[in-house]
């Protein structure tokens, strides 16, 4: 047998299935990858075996799916039935088989056996679960198209922060980003915290941080340690306005777009904390030192550094102060305990002294940092290396009564971590309340990283969200500030809910960004997240724009854009564009629809793309953005260069 | 009409059906007093809504590429529908309504999909899917919005 991917048919002749050319008779095997493989990549005849050494694949899957890769049976019943969805473009049946993703035994002659029904190979993988094996190659991706369980569940771990305790396959171990507490006190009050360590959700519905299952007093101990934490030489307020004008910070706070990342009363975008509540939390100085110089407070955090006057500094604080306030919230009527903070301990002493031991009993310190160091951290099991033995190890606790499979187990834990635990180990995890789609999602994320049959190097794919962006001198220091990498990548480095600006430099005109930096507008309005305005100073401005022309090109782009734009080709241009239905979704002046960028809105097109990149645009722009709406139109260079030449023209 | 229309529809009502039932009784067992249901009863089932996979990549798809005119629930009433109707007098085509397969056959969707309007006489503001969508995809999608009139009955 051939080494490497390939195929091998056997029969004498192909039964045509789909396509329509005809395929070589007799047996055809052909080496790895590439050239052979993608000329062999036509119809196929039954029986065959698709064969791939570097993966270990012996798939004779095909023999019975017959139509797995022909639209004519979609949605038919199995085994005929084609493949749904666009899976089998990225991952050719002719390379990959199918048991990477769907397990079972290809080898197997008979389906039963097949698909692990019988014979003790490995149980086929249905529904959800094929899922799971996305992560064998795709390890370290927080996002997958068509994997949305383990998708969910990946973004979800990252966003409670698990590799606080525990290490975890794909993901960088203690990124910890929970706030720092030094300081703490001073910025904040013991009824906030009390109420808080109660059940952080009552504060803010997307809290981040889980609730610990402790009685009153543990929580007035715990309330009387972080107390404790106070600053040293206290934020100086002295050089803002003491009044400040609550209109205009309204105006501020919306034109800031703070709710693109944190919610207001469940409303925004989700990526931050809500701030329905947040006059409640902190007090007027801490508000005035978070909005003006967030890095002092919040070193590692998403948050863009804004750039405000003092004036305006403290006429948002007045806002967000009496805004975002709730008198019913930490209402000692509500919840009498909190009238007696303090009293059910002996002495400030004791209380504070057993604060400690609960915080480092709790293991608060995984997550926080706090005046003591870092030698409290404990960490949790390494999940990367669990396995049934795990089971054994951890023995039964009774009243257990689901099959000791480390599939329950880990799905039991993830709903309920103290529940199923012996009595010596119930506070070491706490509860996260989660509903039951992200507890699956985290569960198959977990289980999936224990996935011990990891291919070869050069078939796992690498996601590149989370890797640092590297950028030099003044316009590194700015993208940091402003952290562009909130929202957009820079080829595919970076969280991105909008727009990836790794070829920017050579898709838009430098004086059309120095001005959007400086005086954003909406580009799209499908879009619930919008560029806030940052108040980029005019010097800031230009060294941006400096610096995305300089290091954010495409010489593809560019070269795209070396054609005439004469009159003929303009006029060929707006035939194309008016009888391709783009104003279906585009706006040109007050006709068009409102699913693309509008071509006269905010700036006349002409004045900001360039004609390289709406020609390589044109060509594929799924190629460039996954997944916009805008599909491919099927173009001719000249058509495309037509299209550019009239869009350009609009000035 | 109506008992006509009726039979067109029964092969993906009763998928339909079946995918709805099976997911109506699930969630009845994870509510059910609090008890937890078993890993591999969830993680065994589709990850879309149904029980059949090229339904739920349809619904995908037409998610991504079609609701913005068409209508989440194919009511020809997506956000962008008010833009077409009043600057061009066109209306997106409601697939939830089962008139609409009256006159809509599976030959001229799938023409309309993958050629734009133009290809089957109607307007130029129906984009051409076929080079943007796989041929499977596009399959996946006229099954998925085949089955709106069952799916989201009015």
């Amino acid at each position: 047998m051939n080494r490497g991917a390939g195929r091998i048919t056997v029969g004498v002749t192909g039964a045509l299935l789909a396509g329509g050319a005809m395929l070589f008779p007799g047996v055809a095997a052909h080496a790895a990858d590439g050239a052979a493989e993608k000329a062999n990549g036509g119809p196929f005849a039954v029986p065959e075996m698709v064969v791939n050494d570097t993966l270990g694949i012996r798939d004779r899957c095909t023999s019975c799916h017959t139509g797995i890769r022909d639209p004519g049976m979609a949605g038919r019943g199995q085994p005929a039935a084609a493949h749904p969805g666009g899976f089998l473009v990225d991952h050719r049946v002719e390379r990959f088989g199918c048991t990477p993703c769907h397990g079972g035994d290809g080898t197997a002659t008979s389906a039963d056996r097949a698909h692990g029904a019988v014979g003790g190979g490995k149980p086929m993988a249905v529904g959800r679960r094929v899922e799971m094996a996305c992560a064998r190659c795709h390890a370290d991706a927080l996002h997958l198209d068509g994997a949305p369980f383990l998708s969910l569940g990946r973004r979800s771990i990252d966003r409670y922060g698990c590799v606080g305790c525990h290490r975890i396959g794909g993901f960088a171990w203690r990124e910890g980003k929970a706030p720092d507490l030094n300081g703490f006190a001073s910025r904040s009050n013991a009824e906030w915290v009390y109420t808080w360590l109660g059940d952080p959700k009552v504060y803010a519905e997307n809290a981040r941080m889980p609730r610990y299952e402790i009685d009153d007093k543990a929580r007035d101990a715990l309330t009387g340690y972080l107390m404790t934490f106070t600053e040293e030489s206290p934020f100086d307020t002295t050089a803002f306005p003491a009044e400040g004008d609550f209109d205009n910070g309204k105006r501020l706070f919306r034109l800031s777009f703070c709710i693109s990342c944190h919610t207001v009363d469940g409303k925004g975008a989700d990526e931050a904390i809500d701030l329905g509540r947040v006059g409640n939390k902190w007090n007027r100085a801490s508000l005035l030192r978070m909005i003006s110089d967030t890095r002092s407070l919040a070193p590692d955090s998403p948050m863009p550094q804004y750039t405000f006057t003092n004036a305006q500094v403290a006429d948002l604080a007045a806002y967000m102060m009496d805004e975002l306030y709730d008198p019913y919230f930490a209402d000692p009527e509500e919840d009498s305990t909190l009238a007696n903070l303090g009293n059910s301990w002996p002495s400030e002493e004791e209380r504070v002294d057993a604060g400690r031991r609960l915080f480092k009993e709790l293991r608060c310190a995984n997550c926080h940092s706090f005046p003591g160091g870092e030698e409290w951290i404990r960490v949790g099991p390494d999940l990367r290396e669990m396995t049934g033995d795990l089971l054994v190890s951890l023995g039964r606790n009774e009243g257990i009564d689901f099959p000791w499979s480390l599939e329950e187990y880990v799905w039991r834990k993830v709903n309920d971590p103290r529940g199923m635990e012996p009595a010596e180990y119930r506070y070491k995890m706490p509860s996260y309340d989660l509903d039951e789609r992200t507890a699956l999602g985290i569960s198959m994320a977990v289980l999936a990283q224990m996935i011990d049959d990891e291919p070869t190097a050069a078939f796992l794919v690498h996601d590149r969200e989370m890797d640092p962006l590297e950028l030099e001198g003044e316009f590194g220091e700015l993208v940091s500030r402003y952290r562009c990498t909130s929202c957009h990548s820079f080829s595919g480095v970076g969280h991105n809910t909008t727009y990836d600006l790794g070829m920017e430099g050579s898709r838009v005109q430098r004086k059309w960004l120095r001005d959007y930096l400086q005086m954003p507008y909406t580009i799209r309005p499908i879009l619930t997240i919008r560029m806030p305005f940052f108040n980029i100073t005019d010097e800031q401005a230009e060294v941006l724009a400096d610096g995305i022309m300089r290091t954010r090109r495409d010489v593809l782009v560019e070269g795209e854009g070396d054609f005439r734009q004469s009159p003929a080709r303009i006029a060929a241009g707006k035939r194309l564009f008016d009888e391709s239905g783009c104003l279906a979704c585009h706006q040109m002046g007050s006709k068009g629809g409102y699913v693309g960028p509008s071509f006269t809105a905010g700036s006349p097109v002409g004045r900001k793309l360039t004609p390289g990149w709406i020609v390589r645009w044109l060509d594929d722009p799924a190629a460039i953005k996954p997944e916009v709406p805008e599909p491919r139109y099927g173009f001719t260079l000249e058509q495309r260069r037509s299209i550019a030449s009239y869009l350009m023209s609009i000035r | 009409m109506k008992g006509k229309i009726t039979g067109m529809l029964i092969a993906a009502g009763v998928i339909l059906a079946a995918g709805a039932a099976a997911d109506s009784n699930g969630a009845a067992d994870s509510s059910a007093a609090g008890e937890l249901p078993p890993f591999a009863s969830l993680a065994g089932r589709p990850s879309g809504g149904s029980s059949d996979p090229a339904l739920d990549s349809g619904a995908r798809v037409y998610g991504i590429y079609c609701a913005r005119c068409h209508g989440n629930e194919g009511g020809g009433d997506g956000f962008n529908a008010y833009n077409l109707s009043s600057n061009f007098g066109v209306s997106p085509v409601a697939f939830s309504d089962s008139l609409t397969w009256r006159d809509l056959d599976v030959e001229g969707a799938r023409a309309a999909i993958k050629r734009g309007g133009t290809a089957v006489g109607k307007s130029r503001y129906m984009p051409p899917w076929e080079y943007t969508l796989s041929p499977l995809e596009v399959e996946d999608v006229l099954l998925y919005i085949r089955s709106m009139p069952s799916l989201f009955p009015e």
